[in-house]
């Protein structure tokens, strides 16, 4: 079973409304692997600031409308 | 599966393969040896055996990558990114860990007056386990996430 990170995401929702575009495009915007966003995806990888926020500059959006802080 | 989940099975399975091989072999070798001699056929064995484990390492990485870009993907042109980075650095600690405290282990068996047969034994086993803590932590965090 999958280790979840507290980090929860909306890349899905949002790369849904980028006109689908795929999770290889948006590796390739923000230069990581397609593994590395479905990692951050699913929720299995926390990224470091400096991708969450290139993450959501592609999106055009603020970085708390693509990623949010789940409490205990 | 992520590729490098792919390699450290391949590699796992592999170095598991020629370690009991090359260990049964070399059990036959070194019997009725002792000191200097039983320490220079050991050495060898270690270098057998530490070379095997890299040969069949990158012919594991070859073959997955070689698939892989035949089936239209990056193959050997693989980025590597944070994740992988952070992975790796997980890895590393790990893998000292175990060596360290498997190193303990053998060197207190041989404070103990196991023998060198049993001391040599040991490090063999203490490589075998550190290979193998690499490649398990490696499917753990590509697989289920650090």
């Amino acid at each position: 079973m999958a280790k979840k990170t507290r980090i929860t995401n909306n890349i899905r929702t949002l790369r849904f409304m980028a006109g689908e575009m795929t999770q290889q495009q948006l590796a390739d915007e923000v230069g990581v692997t397609r593994q590395t966003i479905l990692a951050v995806e699913n929720g299995k990888y926390s990224p470091t600031l400096e991708l969450a926020f290139a993450i959501a500059k592609v999106f055009g959006r603020p970085l708390e409308e693509v990623f949010s802080y789940e409490d205990e | 599966m992520h590729n490098r989940t792919k390699v450290a099975i391949l590699s796992a399975t592999s170095n598991v393969i020629w370690f009991i091989l090359t260990f049964i072999w070399n059990c036959f070798r070194v019997t009725h040896l002792e000191g200097e001699e039983l320490a220079r056929s050991w050495g060898i064995y270690f270098l057998i055996l530490v070379a095997g484990f890299l040969v069949l390492i990158a012919l594991s990485a070859i073959l997955v990558m070689t698939k892989e870009k035949r089936s239209g993907g990056q193959g050997f042109e693989e980025i590597i990114d944070e994740r992988d980075r952070h992975i790796e650095v997980f890895v590393m600690k790990v893998f000292g860990l175990v060596f360290f405290l498997s190193f303990i282990v053998v060197v207190s068996l041989l404070a103990l007056g196991f023998g060198l047969q049993i001391f040599f034994g040991g490090v063999a086993f203490m490589v075998l386990l550190s290979d193998l803590a690499i490649w398990i932590t490696y499917i753990i965090a590509y697989e289920r996430g650090l």
